[in-house]
């Protein structure tokens, strides 16, 4: 059935009826399926090209190609004659014909700008042409000249700007003519304004978009201060979202825009919710440090009044300006107070656990901010986000203010637990925790709590009663000093492992001290969801509330597991006695339930976790996520183990650049061979250890995109002594473009610092840059050279999904990279027997290029496709990886357009599929 | 880009509607009740603007027909608008040419 359709379809596109061939197009364009496209796609496009189409039937054929493209771009073969084609349609005399064709290669152009560059004069003139009225009179509209080929215009000139100066001084002159024509006549109506108008703000949004120079903007800075008190609404609409798209693009209007606050803040009271929205739009983005307090407080005046339609967004734009522009953390905390009261409804979780590691890490502000929580705990109506807050910040800082009046830890106790029947039951097992910090904090109150916790030992929920009964436990009399050590203040959060992906393991700093229930808990709580998915099942923010322990069922089952494993382990000379307080957990029997996964996680620790990981279970987590664990378990152990024998280099030498020169000073054969191995793995893994010596070790988690890098370098001193006068040298290489982040001066004893490098890659490079690490301990100058895991592969992304290679358009695309340098190739064998599932996992996985099916008819030959992303542009690298199972010997043949990039990719190729995995 | 064309009577039936967007019919009886419910609620002097999910809804309301397009956040608003405009002139064109007052069409 469907050839036949399809079948009279051409026919009536070949038609010599403009209704038929027209009626048709239509058709084609509304039903559209695959079949249908491949095979009218080029009737259509000869209607569209062919010179003796008919206009009216011409422009339907533009939009139905459009229609096709849309859904399908491999219809297209862009070549130059078509190119010409396209072009000489734009020269059309009939408009219509014109804007069909602007419609649909400003589409084509989004994929392919490169190729109609040449276009974009051809616009120009069209606009010139509209402007001075030299087409027909009927596209008049209202007395405007067809507003939408110009608008069209104006849009296309967006994705392809003007590079030459002439071409800019045209387009300036355009853009001035439609300034200059914004006036009114006085009996204009409706339509011709909003036709007018359509163009101007068209114009605006390209001045903006262009960041044009000085004179056109203070033109539109003023055009837009005039709409946002317009007397129409839609133009107030435009005006206001204008002005949003101009702070957004350039941050530096905020004082020309400073006069217009008064007006936007007023947009707030509109009544109708659009122009609300734009307006909280734009003050959000208006809002900087000196408007900051000012915006702040309209929008919390806003916020009581405003309704529950933008009440979420107000409650979170509020937030993170508060944050951003704090000066002083007391003022942030404040406005989070506040923002609970009026509308704690709308704090997400997010929003106040922030609020509490701010104040965690800020020892400045705990008093103030426990004065002012227990203040607003007092005040009606209260909200359960206030008591959620205020019992964890009481809990940890309530002896900071226990001696101003009327704040007696008697007090405090009453007041939370005033609220403690009304609210939900994670937040009474938070306000339990919070009373057995209490009972460490006060001994004197400590009957009050256990009689409360004596209640609750048979409460319905398990979680409740599970707490209730061990906290009991631990407040027994004469067992002050395991309750001192399990309660203790929890340390500063790690700030800089905050930003990194894996929520289990961000929120953790490394064991420096006795172990708090919480923080251990959260410990326990990632150790035991164990390699599988740590992740995913704790998920953003959620660890936060592990912290404070509403996880899993058994955290202080796990809790004390986790302790007694990290008391053992840790080697010797811990500065608090965790190990003791582990031996009088097991004692105490508390660790019943024990948790199996637990102990295989923290066996393998080392007694030191690293990158911001409590235990072994951190890194396997880690490596998982790119190649699987039980690769990479032994690689990890050999990296940490052997090399933190004395073999690390040590003392003030420098040695040589290069991973083995680097990191191999002074090992073994075999120790240099896992140093080799781990290397290798780190061109493939975004995260891992880098270095290790005695005292130190570093590792880094990275993030790629574009061009673009970003790593975070961790280094966990493993040593009982603090390294101070720290230094961290970056080698400045001129291949990358590398900001440094700030570098820690001195790291204490079993504490971990990171420092954050930005970089953007400028060309191809073979080699890695290095940095270099010195510090003192015990009076002992210690210097290493330790080579960053920075590859050029890491820059290659799978192709762009627009432009997905499928066999043939491979194979064509191959074909045309020929030339001196474009190809490299390399014919190796490998030194251990070809894996062919592991092969297409490094390539897939490990260098994040695409694997293409079916082009190769033999199953063992791979074909790929990437693209390496340079400060430059994109450079599109195909490759082939032919297999000889027999001879265990690899082809591996790279091209691309630039003789570098092949060059260097190939050999990184082969230094991964050589050694084998 | 015009992801589709409704055009409404003041009770929220459906007098005319182009989907360029594959939706379901569930989803399409869907969209226009909820477009119908916001469009309701707004009075004659707000803009013609309205967010919707992650598109935009440009609506003119002629006496008892609204007429929405549903479009990308990053077209030109007024553009549209007018777009609406034009549509409706023709139509009171052509049917007129029938005989026909729009006004009938209106009234139904």
């Amino acid at each position: 059935m469907v050839p036949l359709i399809i079948n009279s379809l051409q026919e009536d596109l070949q038609s010599r009826s403009e209704h038929n061939a027209c009626l048709a197009l239509s058709t084609i364009a509304t039903i559209g399926g695959k079949d249908m496209s491949e095979s009218l796609a080029p009737h259509v496009m000869n209607l569209l090209i062919s010179t003796t189409t008919p206009s009216a039937v011409r422009k339907k054929a533009a939009l139905c190609f459009l229609r096709l493209y849309r859904r399908n771009s491999q219809i297209l073969q862009l070549d130059n004659n078509l190119l010409q084609k396209f072009f000489a349609l734009l020269e059309d005399h009939d408009l219509g014909v014109v804007n069909s064709t602007i419609a649909l290669i400003s589409e084509i152009a989004q994929n392919d700008p490169a190729s109609f560059e040449l276009a974009t004069p051809r616009i120009l003139k069209i606009l010139l042409k509209v402007q001075n009225l030299e087409y027909s009179r009927e596209y008049m509209y209202h007395s405007v000249p067809h507003p939408w080929v110009q608008v069209r215009c104006l849009r296309f000139l967006k994705i392809i700007p003007p590079s030459q100066k002439a071409h800019l001084d045209q387009l300036t002159q355009i853009l001035q003519k439609t300034f200059n024509n914004t006036e009114m006549p006085r009996n204009a109506t409706e339509n011709q304004r909003n036709a007018i108008n359509a163009v101007l703000f068209e114009a605006i949004s390209l001045v903006i978009h262009l960041d044009y120079d000085q004179g056109l903007t203070a033109t539109v800075v003023n055009f837009l201060g005039r709409f946002i008190s317009a007397r129409e609404t839609n133009v107030r609409y435009l005006g206001l979202e204008a002005m949003a798209h101009l702070t957004q693009s350039d941050s530096n209007q905020g004082p020309l825009l400073r006069k217009y606050q008064k007006i936007v803040v007023a947009a707030l009271q509109e009544s109708d919710i659009s122009l609300r929205r734009r307006s909280l739009e734009l003050l959000y983005n208006m809002c900087d440090r000196e408007s900051s307090k000012e915006i702040l407080v309209e929008l919390l005046n806003y916020l009581a009044a405003c309704d529950v339609a933008i009440k979420e967004e107000l409650v979170v734009k509020i937030a993170i300006l508060a944050e951003k522009f704090s000066q002083t953390y007391a003022w942030y905390v404040d406005v989070i107070l506040q923002l609970i009261r009026i509308a704690g409804d709308y704090v997400s979780d997010e929003i106040w656990f922030r609020v509490i590691k701010i104040v965690t890490n800020n020892e400045d502000i705990q008093e103030y901010a426990a004065r002012n929580v227990f203040k607003s705990l007092k005040v009606e109506p209260w909200h359960e986000n206030m008591v959620k807050v205020g019992g964890y910040i009481l809990g940890e800082f309530g002896d900071l203010i226990v001696n101003q009046p009327g704040s007696g830890p008697m007090d405090q106790f009453k007041t939370l637990h005033s609220r403690f029947g009304a609210v939900s039951i994670s937040t009474r097992a938070l306000l339990l925790s919070t009373y057995a910090k209490f009972a460490n904090l006060f001994p004197e109150i400590k009957s009050n709590i256990r009689e409360i916790l004596t209640q609750h030992q048979d409460h319905i929920e398990v979680e409740i009663q599970q707490r209730a009964c061990e906290y009991l436990r631990l407040t027994v009399p004469n067992a002050e000093q395991l309750l001192q050590t399990i309660l203790e203040a929890i340390p500063p959060w790690d700030e800089k492992a905050e930003t990194a992906a894996e929520p289990a393991k961000k929120r953790y700093t490394a064991p420096t001290d006795g172990s708090s229930a919480a923080k251990t808990e959260n410990g326990g709580a990632a150790a035991a969801a164990g390699g599988a998915g740590a992740g995913a099942a704790v998920g953003t923010g959620s660890g936060l509330v592990d912290l404070i322990g509403m996880g899993a069922p058994q955290q202080v089952t796990a809790t004390a597991t986790a302790v007694s494993q990290q008391g053992l382990a840790m080697p010797g000379g811990a500065t608090r006695s965790v190990g003791q307080a582990a031996a009088q957990l097991s004692l105490l029997d508390i660790g019943t339930g024990s948790q199996p996964a637990t102990t295989p996680a923290a066996a393998g620790a080392g007694g030191f976790g690293f990158g911001a990981t409590p235990t072994g279970a951190g890194p396997l987590t880690g490596f998982s996520a790119n190649i699987g664990a039980p690769e990479v378990a032994p690689i990890v152990g050999a990296g940490v183990m052997p090399g933190a024998g004395p073999a690390a280099s040590a003392g003030p030498e420098s040695s040589g650049v290069g991973p083995t020169a680097a990191l191999g000073t002074g090992l073994t054969e075999e120790q240099r061979a896992s140093v080799q191995t781990m290397w290798r793995r780190l061109c493939l893994v975004s995260e891992g250890v880098i270095f290790q010596d005695a005292n130190l070790q570093i590792g880094m988690k990275s993030e790629y995109n574009g061009a673009e890098g970003r790593v975070m370098i961790y280094f966990g001193n493993s040593s009982t002594m603090p390294l101070t006068k720290f230094s961290v040298v970056i080698q400045n290489v001129p291949y990358l473009n590398i900001q440094c982040g700030p570098a820690p001066t001195v790291i204490a004893s079993r504490a971990q610092a990171t420092q954050p490098l930005k970089f953007q890659v400028l060309r191809e490079f073979p080699d890695s840059p290095c940095m270099q690490v010195s510090y003192v301990n015990v009076n002992k100058q210690v210097t290493h050279v330790v080579p960053l895991p920075i590859f050029l592969s890491k820059f290659l992304s799978p192709p762009a999904e627009g432009a997905a290679v499928a066999g043939p358009t491979f194979l064509q695309k191959w074909k045309l990279l020929v030339g001196p340098g474009m190809e490299s190739q390399e014919i190796f064998p490998s030194k251990v027997p070809i894996d062919i599932t592991w092969v297409h996992k490094v390539f897939a996985q490990g260098f994040k290029i695409s694997v293409l099916e079916g082009v190769d008819p033999l199953k063992n030959n791979f074909v790929l496709a990437g693209t390496l992303t340079l400060a430059d542009g994109p450079v599109e690298v195909l490759a082939r990886l032919e297999t000889n199972m027999e001879a265990n010997v690899y082809r591996i043949t790279v091209r691309s357009s630039r003789s570098a990039s092949s060059e260097f990719l190939k050999a990184l190729f082969v230094s991964q599929l050589q050694a084998g995995q | 880009m015009i992801h589709y064309f409704i055009v409404q009577n003041r009770s929220g039936k459906t007098r005319l509607a182009k989907w360029y967007q594959p939706y379901t019919e569930e989803e399409k009886t869907k969209l226009t009740s909820e477009i119908y419910r916001l469009l309701n609620a707004r009075e004659a002097k707000f803009t013609n603007f309205l967010e919707f999910r992650t598109y935009k809804i440009v609506y003119r309301r002629y006496v008892g027909l609204y007429f929405v397009m549903c479009v990308d956040t990053t077209d030109n608003e007024l553009a549209v608008l007018e777009a609406i405009h034009l549509f409706v002139e023709i139509l009171d064109n052509y049917v007129r040419w029938g005989n026909f007052s729009l006004g009938t069409l209106f009234d139904q």
